[in-house]
């Protein structure tokens, strides 16, 4: 007897090859070359697989997007949750679950937070990719909650927004992660939410893009990480925040320039992705850390939040003196603190009066 | 440290009197008709089993191998497990240290033997249509609500199949 069709709660035998496990999104739509009315439907039944998330932590509330990629789990940026106490997740029913995270990988800006009691049922996740790698020129559907709070403050209960564009390029990085770059427009609040294919097939998560400039964003792709992507979804743990590593941070001392670089014997330049306008605030300080260690900075301008920046530490800047920026939107006379973050928790600080001519 | 010149986007710090006023309208939102989460209804469902052996989609919650054993007045219950690549049994003549099968999780496959002819009612609860499918064989029921070709339905799978 040959098997033509597969019928609702069929049981089938499935032989696969070697190989890591394979994750199996069952759908009862047709494979193969997707038509551009069938992409249209696919990318909009797939909102209802789209989270809006709140994260609540040291720097304060933050909202993001993530989709559901399983029925316990949704994928979204780390940057969304790293420093997160409280995760609230509002899925496409309305309904409002806490969640925690449960995998997390920096580099990649990834993570996954397991919801409490688990996704709504009537959601379906969405398969991520695995197999192939989408090409330049290839259609992308990007869905998220862009301007999030803003829209909130407008709208009740605000509906994910689909964004169109294509894979404008393929970049990788320092660290030899694939990225892929897309012309679609993003903005504030889009990080986390996921990028289709045409068939419904999650190839990234919008993670960062360049300031000052229009439709450049960017997502790690998935395909090229499922080690990755297999380690984070397979962990049920809950991420313990962890002792930050030694760091101390001492001899710090303000140099208010927004005209110069704050160490004038070093050029602006490339090399260190700065522009002179990018120049508000200049730290000097001596720290003990590991090399790859990331930091959250936060300025604040008389308790006022300023920037609120990441970084990594590289090895060059292991000790020593270095340059922390910040480009606040004008700069007066105040009290200008910043509060250094590892892993949620904070690791330095430092506060000064600056007058400013 | 080198700057890494990422998008403002997803860090959007809003004051607490802000975040208020925006649970403030959630909360209006809702009372103002927002779908909120409702529970499933509880349906059940009669699947026929014939003397000999069956293959059955488990839907109900988790159960205890035993009980099912007993109501159905199974010879055997049989789960296979992909991981190990082997079956999990339930003879319920034997003592339940023998068993490798305890508890029949839902969305599960079933395969069992009875004497006779019977059917096995048990309640309708969502299978998750996403699935892990190990290298080897697997036992996999087929979660969506409509049918499909064999040939789409698996062709998530690609050149691993």
């Amino acid at each position: 007897m040959t098997l033509t069709q597969v019928d609702p709660l069929d049981a089938l035998w499935v032989s696969v090859g070697a190989g890591p496990p394979i994750p199996w999104a069952q759908v009862a739509r047709g494979g193969g070359t997707t038509e551009p009315d069938t992409a249209t439907s696919t990318a909009s039944e797939a909102a209802q697989a789209v989270v809006y998330i709140e994260s609540e932590g040291v720097g304060g509330v933050s909202c993001g997007s993530g989709v559901v990629v399983s029925p316990t789990q949704v994928l979204t940026a780390t940057h969304v949750v790293d420093d997160a106490t409280t995760i609230t997740l509002r899925f496409d029913d309305g309904s409002i679950k806490s969640g925690h995270v449960t995998g997390i990988n920096t580099p990649i800006d990834l993570a996954v937070v397991t919801v409490a009691g688990g996704v709504p049922t009537t959601l379906t996740p969405l398969p991520w990719a695995q197999t192939d790698r989408v090409s330049v020129g290839s259609d992308l559907w990007i869905w998220g909650f862009p301007q999030c709070w803003d829209l909130n403050n407008l709208f009740v209960a605000v509906n994910p927004t689909l964004s169109q564009g294509i894979v404008s390029a393929l970049q990788t990085d320092a660290g030899g992660s694939v990225l892929l770059q897309t012309d679609a427009a993003l903005n504030p609040g889009n990080c986390g939410g996921p990028w289709l294919t045409p068939d419904g097939v999650v190839v990234g998560l919008t993670s960062w893009g360049l300031t000052d400039s229009e439709g450049l964003g960017f997502a790690y792709s998935l395909v090229d990480h499922q080690t990755v992507m297999d380690a984070l979804l397979a962990s049920d743990t809950p991420v313990v925040t962890a002792d930050p590593v030694a760091v101390t941070v001492s001899d710090m001392s303000f140099v208010a320039s927004t005209a110069a670089f704050c160490d004038q014997s070093r050029p602006l330049g490339p090399s260190h992705n700065l522009r002179a306008s990018d120049l508000g605030l200049c730290l000097v300080a001596t720290y003990d850390m590991a090399a790859g260690t990331e930091l959250r900075l936060f300025w604040t301008l008389d308790g006022t939040a300023l920037c609120d920046e990441t970084g990594v530490v590289t090895a060059s800047d292991i000790r020593g003196e270095t340059l922390w920026y910040c480009d606040p939107p004008a700069l007066h006379s105040g009290t200008y603190a910043l509060t250094i973050q590892h892993n949620g928790q904070t690791v330095g600080s430092y506060s000064q009066y600056i007058t400013r001519g | 440290m080198r700057p890494r010149r990422t998008l403002p986007w997803c860090r959007t710090h809003v004051r607490p009197h802000r975040r208020l006023s925006i649970l403030l309208l959630l909360i209006l939102g809702l009372a103002a008709g927002v779908p909120t989460p409702t529970q499933a209804e509880s349906t059940t469902r009669t699947v026929p089993l014939s003397a000999s052996w069956s293959a059955v989609v488990y839907t109900g919650p988790d159960v205890a191998a035993a009980t099912v054993a007993a109501d159905l007045g199974a010879d055997v219950l049989t789960v296979w497990d992909a991981v190990a690549q082997e079956y999990d049994t339930f003879y319920p003549a034997l003592p339940a240290a023998l068993n490798s099968l305890q508890t029949i999780a839902s969305g599960t496959v079933v395969l069992l033997q009875l004497p006779a002819a019977g059917s096995w009612t048990m309640d309708v609860l969502p299978v998750s249509p996403v699935m892990t499918v190990q290298a080897g064989w697997n036992l996999l029921p087929w979660a969506p609500a409509t049918a499909l070709s064999a040939a789409d339905a698996v062709a998530p799978l690609g050149s691993r199949l």
